[in-house]
């Protein structure tokens, strides 16, 4: 039934809050939903709820302490943004990673990316009604999330890698323990796809729901899968690679309708493509070599010379109270996140705190075009359109 | 680092009070400055005699007769090596176990007397009549191994003499006079020995060997002229840098109206040189004449002779020297009727190699610790008690009257375009006649070495030559083969210069890393500690040349070595850091395969145990 | 000679005027090049001990110690070559080779300049591998300086200081060589300015005893404040941390007190949390001290002075005060009160020093007392205050600093007086920080505030006016003593003019 402004006159409208508190809005997503009968006439987001200051608290951390905020951005894929953060702090630098370290942070970045989405729709299926679905998802999500435990200690706010490399070498079983699951995941995916690919009922609740063009979504600035399925192909992996994306070959995913199908297997073809990445990876990935740069003004020198050689003293004294202090300058450094471009911009004095930190989310961009997406849509629609757009708070609102 | 230093509260009268006659020679020392804290050396030297230590009464007492303050006291006191703050045996028995001393058996002799009197260095014996110490270059090379018992030199010593000295001193026996000393070389048309071993200690005997005419002549010359004639000659400082003289005494400020100080630098420290000590105690006059001359030639007012402190014979001799000439009237007031006045004083040392750099030396004289100052401002401009000062050594200023008296063309005739006239060299270590040699400079070394000293004795074969003092590059045999004793020559072929004239030769059963080790911790030892590069890289360079010579080098110790040498070379106060430096660079570079052998073999290649460092 | 003569030299490329005769150090550094030392000092001689200072200079075959070569015309210096950086390099491979790895328990840690330089100049490697490094032996310096001799840079900067600007030996060098020790022979260091030392020496050799282990240096918050302790007003910053004041150093002013401060001055903030400070309104009731409110006890003296006669009133202040404080209590007594009965001080401040930092007149703000108190001449002129009160010819007394009378000469027993003759005044008011006898016989007393919590001028003897600065916040219901004598005034005024102003008086 067509929105008009006259509907908006009428009466009936009812205006509800959607949100924040409320299991179908993941995260503290807060809508106030203007309602006719069913349908959205007119809603308006409100942001905010997860404010935490993240680029005010730039101001007073340093380089290598602000990890523990990105960890908690998009906190389903913590290793993203962490290495987005390095990543950007070492271009403004002029720091670069010996191999080793960016092996591995490859692996990592696509292990963080099939975690994300292993929630986003494994949590999207299961608000259409496939509980079976989100099950089996967060079950390789949690293999995932052993690697990352067994690797950096923790399971979500992992505080890895470092600016410079990695803070301590892998786990000696890690290729093993990473093998493992590549070869328990296609099997999983493949059960998800034949249970969700072909399914009526699941193709009648998301296909031609919310379809946005590649235009339209372009000018709202929408990067990452919900870019690409409007068959726009756009991935920073490829158009200007990091890390060690230019060694190894994958395509990219790309939908034709922008809608909530669309996006939804956009994710699931992306997973395979990083299943495809990682396994080059382990690969090419060097048994042994540094995996750190090997520069005291930046990283901190082994604890054995720490306690027996005064000039490694000194470097980790001077490293921990005052950080590593970039040259003064500013820099912005985007990566290809789960959701889209994760960006840094990072305006440094010198001092070993940031002057300025802004962080480009991918999701800010995407929610905004929500209330067009929903526009004339039911309300369990916008379930699945929300679900669709993979909208963390952590990372919306900062 | 200059001190004016203000006894907080007065010091109070204290309890000790010397005798009456080393009180009247203190006085006499306290009259010889300008200020009284320069008689801090020879007061503490006064009392350190006659109470065979520095107590704490007398350090007080020291203190208030100078006006300074204990604190002083203290601070000089542990700075020089002779000063004893503990009593020590009735015997201290000092033995040289320097370069020279060592290669010609000095560790023996150590080991002998910690075997047959059962102290360790540092120790004395039981009974209190035998201390045993270890020390540095007492400027006796050419006659070694030396040691100094008490106040005196014993030289070409054995195991077996060193025995026959100690027990005649221990049953009181007086020793059989004349000690054999060094050997002179009576080499042709000597200059500086010239008429050395007729004994002219005596004024009367020099005077009938012609001494003094030049000097009367020369104040009848105007300063100016005397100033070129030795400008012309090309005479260069003896003592180590080689500086042309007469360029030196230039740099003093026109028109000068205030005191000008004139210091002969008689501190003979540097290993391997001990010719200034013959001038000291044979040919007294020649110095003073010289300094007289060339006091009148720059406009001197006071004169001081820096003698070492160990020099306790020259001091004797040279003091009875003074008194002669005072008497004569060729120092003093209106020298020869001539209306030029000159004091000359002695002033001694108390062990510290550092006091022969000239800007240490006028620290020390002014009575405080000998630590370098920063130049600029020169000594010329601002040195002893601020005022113009020149600083020449015991050899140049010798050579002064015969330039004045002959001319600066017959000084020229010999030598070479750049280092005119002749010089002393001095030959030690692994020669078959090791002694003074006073030759043209430009001779060959090998002729000195093959020719005038006999080659290298038990049929060895030559191995390496330190040319000029320990402070200056090593030389191998091949370029010891091809330099002449002059700087160009020395510079251009073999990297190094003459120095000091001290020429130590090495046959091939020398270990160098022993050798090396020896000589850097006799830097370490001598260091005054003021700058950091100095201080902390020869103590760091010491440790590791003994941890490879007893077997734990490691291979990167190498280019530690090189790199502590490039890391003091050129970085410090003074040139004590070049002294560290161009011996460790150059033995190192030199000689890297036979340490690297050394490293890997955990032990001295040419010996079946590691090599025994003294 | 070349007085006030310029000239003109390069820096890295960069044209420098500097005073003849200047040291290329400091006209570098003023020019913004950066040059590590560690043994010159702008107020000490130069040395050219730590070689750290090092620079090329064309013309010279070795590298220069910036800090003892003069500035000559069209010198060029260069700061940042690659022979420079390797010098830097290879001095502080020396430094670092026998410093104890103390960092963790060092004091200086943060304000390092071993560590600073380290970080930026140093290799990485150590090259030392010959195990144990140089020992020295402990020695107690005496009260108020900790000596670790281990990490000392032998920069000689105490030796210097105790020699140049205090004059005396009391720290000196002994031994020689690797062995050198700078120690003290016989007495503690005890002049009156040691613990300046505490700052000179670049790294954690000499620190203050009353420093030791209390906080580190990145925690502290540095107010830019001046010191109260004496008529010097010497700059200081007061560092503090968590609302207490931990330590106190010097701030830089030429005119005042260039790079120093006493001793006194400098451990002078122990009062700010004693248990003798005042914290309470107290007003005497049969006997017994009643608490008070703050807002309650400054009405309640409005009232008490505007109950008695202006003939009968006596108003006394010292120059303990600052400048604000001196103005409202001029204007109270004067243009409110008419009360002829009031004064700055007691007796006129001892003239001239007591050596080359320290005044003789302990107070803070003579000269402002003076200024804003209109006297001409020295005048302090409250003895006869005193000497009313004694004679009983004053009904009400209020005294405000009482405590600090014992700053003027002859001052104990000037304490010991005035709280003696307020057995003969009625109502006797005490306006203080710290307990006193008189406040113990005064039957109000209103808490004040140390010169570390509020904010004013003073001028120092000189005649500078300088700032006082807040370093920490007092309670919040704790007035200043400025605004509590512009309530007073206020009220006193208001009552006369009968205005009251409205009931949402912020007040």
């Amino acid at each position: 039934m067509e929105i008009t402004d006259d509907t908006l006159e009428d009466t009936q409208i009812l205006t509800i809050n959607f949100g924040p508190s409320h299991p179908a809005t993941h995260g503290t997503l807060h809508l106030i939903a203007k309602l006719d009968g069913e349908r959205i006439a007119e809603a308006e987001p409100i942001i905010g709820y997860l404010h935490r200051g993240k680029e005010k608290m730039g101001e007073h951390l340093k380089y290598n302490q602000y990890l523990t905020m990105t960890d908690r951005m998009n906190y389903l894929s913590p290793a993203l943004n962490n290495i987005g953060w390095c990543l950007a702090v070492e271009k403004l630098m002029g720091v670069d990673p010996p191999p080793r370290a960016k092996w591995v942070e490859t692996i990592a970045c696509e292990l963080a990316r099939i975690m994300d989405h292993m929630v986003c729709n494994g949590i999207n299926a299961f608000d259409i009604g496939a509980g079976t679905v989100f099950f089996y998802m967060f079950q390789q999500r949690e293999v995932i999330t052993a690697i990352f435990e067994r690797m950096t200690g923790a399971r979500l706010t992992i505080t890895w890698p470092r600016v410079g490399g990695l803070p301590y070498d892998v786990p000696p079983d890690f290729k093993d323990q990473v093998r493992a699951f590549l070869n328990g995941f296609y099997p999983a995916l493949a059960d998800c796809d034949n249970l969700l690919k072909n399914n009526r009922i699941f193709m009648d609740r998301t296909i031609g729901v919310s379809p946005i063009t590649a235009d339209r979504a372009i000018s709202h600035g929408f990067t990452g899968p919900c870019l690409r399925a409007t068959g726009f192909e756009y991935d920073l992996r490829k158009r200007e690679p990091y890390l060690c994306y230019d060694q190894v070959d994958f395509d990219v995913a790309v939908g034709t309708n922008g809608d909530v199908y669309d996006r939804f297997f956009v994710r699931m073809e992306e997973c395979r493509q990083s299943v495809r990445i990682i396994e080059q990876c382990l690969a090419k990935l060097p048994d042994e070599g540094p995996f750190a740069v090997d520069d005291y003004r930046v990283v901190l020198p082994p604890k054995e010379k720490v306690y027996t050689e005064m000039e490694a003293m000194i470097f980790h004294f001077k490293l921990v109270i005052d950080g590593l202090k970039p040259p003064a300058g500013e820099i912005y450094r985007g990566i290809e996140a789960a959701n889209g471009e994760l960006g840094f911009f990072i305006v440094s004095d010198g001092s070993g705190k940031p002057y300025r930190v802004k962080v480009r989310s991918p999701c800010f961009y995407i929610y905004s075009a929500y209330p067009e997406l929903i526009r004339g849509l039911m309300i369990s629609d916008t379930v699945a359109v929300l679900g669709s757009l993979n909208v963390i708070a952590g990372e919306l609102d900062r | 680092m200059k001190k004016h230093l203000v006894a907080p509260h007065g010091l109070p009268e204290t309890p000790y009070r010397p005798t009456a006659e080393t009180e009247k020679r203190i006085s006499t020392h306290l009259a010889n400055y300008p200020t009284k804290m320069a008689a801090t050396l020879p007061v503490l030297h006064e009392l350190q005699e006659e109470i065979g230590y520095l107590t704490p009464d007398a350090i007080a007492y020291a203190a208030r007769v100078t006006e300074t303050s204990v604190t002083h006291m203290y601070s000089v006191a542990t700075f020089y090596t002779m000063f004893r703050l503990k009593p020590v045996g009735k015997f201290d028995l000092q033995i040289c176990t320097n370069t020279s001393c060592g290669l010609t058996g000095a560790g023996d002799l150590v080991r002998h007397c910690e075997k047959t009197y059962g102290v360790k260095p540092g120790q004395t014996t039981a009974d209190g009549r035998l201390t045993l110490h270890e020390t540095e270059c007492i400027g006796s090379c050419g006659s070694g191994p030396c040691v100094q018992i008490n106040k005196d030199y014993y030289e070409w010593m054995t195991p077996e003499k060193l025995d026959d000295v100690l027990n005649g001193l221990f049953q009181g026996r007086a020793v059989g006079r004349p000690l054999p000393t060094v050997h002179i070389e009576p080499t042709p048309d000597r200059v500086v020995y010239k008429d050395i071993e007729k004994n002219l200690v005596s004024i009367d005997r020099y005077i009938e060997h012609g001494g003094y005419e030049t000097l009367k002549r020369a104040l009848a010359m105007k300063p100016e002229d005397i100033v070129n004639e030795v400008d012309a000659s090309g005479l260069r400082g003896l003592g180590g840098a080689n500086f042309p003289t007469g360029k030196k005494w230039k740099f003093l400020p026109k028109n000068y109206t205030g005191p000008i100080y004139f210091c002969i630098n008689a501190d003979e420290s540097e290993p391997g040189t001990f010719k200034d000590r013959e001038i000291l105690r044979r040919l007294p006059h020649r110095l003073i004449e010289g300094a007289v001359i060339a006091g009148h030639a720059f406009r001197a007012t006071d004169a001081y002779v820096y003698m070492r402190g160990e020099f306790y014979e020259p001091y004797r001799v040279f003091q009875q020297a003074l008194d002669e000439a005072y008497a004569r009237g060729f120092l003093g007031k209106n020298i020869a009727g001539s209306g030029f006045s000159l004091d000359l004083k002695l002033h001694r040392g108390a062990g510290a190699y550092i006091c022969g750099e000239e800007t240490a030396l006028l620290e020390s004289l002014e009575g405080k610790r000998g630590e370098p100052r920063v130049k600029p401002p020169f000594p010329a401009v601002q040195g002893l008690f601020g005022c113009p000062t020149i600083i020449n050594n015991v050899e140049t200023i010798s050579q002064v009257p015969a330039i004045v008296a002959n001319g600066a063309q017959w000084f020229r005739a010999r030598g070479t375009e750049k280092f005119p006239g002749t010089r002393v060299f001095c030959v030690s270590g692994h020669v078959n006649k090791p002694g003074l040699y006073e030759l043209p400079n430009g001779t060959p070394l090998r002729e000195l070495i093959f020719d005038w000293c006999g080659g290298i004795p038990a049929g060895r074969a030559l191995k390496a030559v330190i040319p000029g003092g320990s402070s200056m590059p090593v030389l191998t045999a091949d370029l010891a083969m091809k330099v002449n004793l002059d700087n160009d020559s020395m510079f251009s072929v073999g990297g190094s210069f003459t120095g000091s004239g001290g020429v130590i030769v090495m046959d091939d059963q020398t270990c160098m890393v022993g050798f090396l080790a020896r000589l850097i911790k006799f830097y370490e030892h001598e260091s005054c500690g003021q700058c950091t590069p100095c201080r902390e890289g020869s103590a760091w360079a010491r440790k590791i040349l003994y941890r490879i010579d007893a077997g734990g080098g490691r291979p990167e110790d190498i280019d530690t070595l090189k790199a502590i040498a490039k890391g003091i070379d050129g970085n410090t106060i003074c040139a004590l850091g070049e002294a560290t430096a161009w011996p460790l660079a150059s033995f190192v570079r030199h000689f890297e395969s036979e340490f690297a052998e050394h490293i890997e073999r955990r032990g001295c290649p040419l010996k079946a145990e590691p090599a025994g460092v003294v | 000679m070349t007085e006030n003569k310029t000239i003109t030299f390069f820096v890295d490329g960069k044209p420098v005027t500097a005073p003849a005769g200047a040291m290329v150090i400091r006209a570098a550094l003023d020019a913004g090049a950066v040059i590590p030392y560690f043994c010159y000092h702008p107020a000490l001689k130069p040395a050219g001990l730590c070689r750290m200072c090092l620079v090329e200079i064309e013309g010279f075959p070795k590298l220069q110690a910036s800090c003892t070569t003069p500035v000559t015309e069209g010198m060029k210096v260069h700061t940042d070559t690659a022979r420079v950086e390797q010098a830097r390099k290879d001095v502080l491979e020396f430094y670092l080779l026998n410093h104890p790895l103390d960092c963790p328990i060092c004091d200086k840690a943060g304000e390092c300049q071993l560590q600073n330089y380290t970080f930026a100049y140093a290799r990485q490697n150590s090259r030392y591998r010959e195990g144990e490094k140089r020992r020295y032996n402990y020695e107690d310096l005496g009260p108020k300086l900790f000596r670790d001799m281990d990490r000392c840079v032998h920069c000689l900067r105490c030796v210097r200081f105790c020699e140049e600007i205090v004059g005396d030996d009391n720290l000196s060098v002994f031994k020689r060589g690797n062995e050198t020790d700078i120690s003290i022979f016989g007495s503690a260091v005890v002049n009156e300015y040691a613990l300046n030392i505490a700052e000179l020496c670049p790294v954690g050799a000499l620190v203050s005893k009353d420093f030791l282990y209390k906080a580190r240096v990145w925690h502290l918050k540095k107010t830019e404040t001046v010191c109260a302790s004496c008529a010097t007003g010497c700059n200081i910053y007061m560092e503090s941390k968590d609302q207490v004041v931990q330590r106190i150093t010097p701030r830089v002013n030429p005119e005042v007190n260039d790079h120093w401060i006493c001793d006194f001055g400098r451990l002078n903030f122990k009062h700010i949390n004693s248990s003798q400070r005042i914290h309470e309104s107290t007003r005497l009731e049969d006997g017994v001290p009643q608490v008070l409110e703050m807002d309650d006890a400054v009405r309640r003296l409005a009232g008490i002075l505007a109950g008695a006669p202006a003939d009968r009133l006596g108003l006394l202040i010292t120059p303990e005060a600052t400048n604000e404080e001196i103005f409202e209590f001029r204007r109270l007594a004067e243009q409110v009160l008419k009360c002829p009965h009031h004064a700055y001080g007691l007796v006129p401040p001892e003239e001239g020093k007591l050596d080359f930092l320290r005044s003789r007149d302990k107070f803070p703000n003579s000269a402002g007392a003076r200024r804003l108190g209109g006297l001409s001449g020295l005048g302090f002129d409250g003895l006869r205050i005193l000497e009313m009160a004694e004679k009983g010819e004053l009904e009400v007394l209020l005294m405000i600093y009482p405590h600090s009378v014992s700053k003027h000469p002859g001052g104990e027993a000037f304490l010991g007086r005035l709280a003696a003759a307020l057995a003969q005044v009625q109502t006797s008011v005490v306006i203080d920080y710290l307990q006193s006898k008189v406040s113990g016989a005064a039957t109000m007393i209103i808490p004040g505030l140390t010169h570390a919590e509020k904010n004013g001028t003073m001028d120092n003897s000189k005649g500078i006016t300088q700032k006082l600065r807040r370093a920490i916040f007092p309670s919040p219901d704790q007035l200043s003593e400025q605004e509590m004598l512009i309530r007073v005034s206020t009220a006193l005024v208001e009552k006369r003019a009968g205005v009251t102003l409205s009931a949402s008086d912020p007040r």
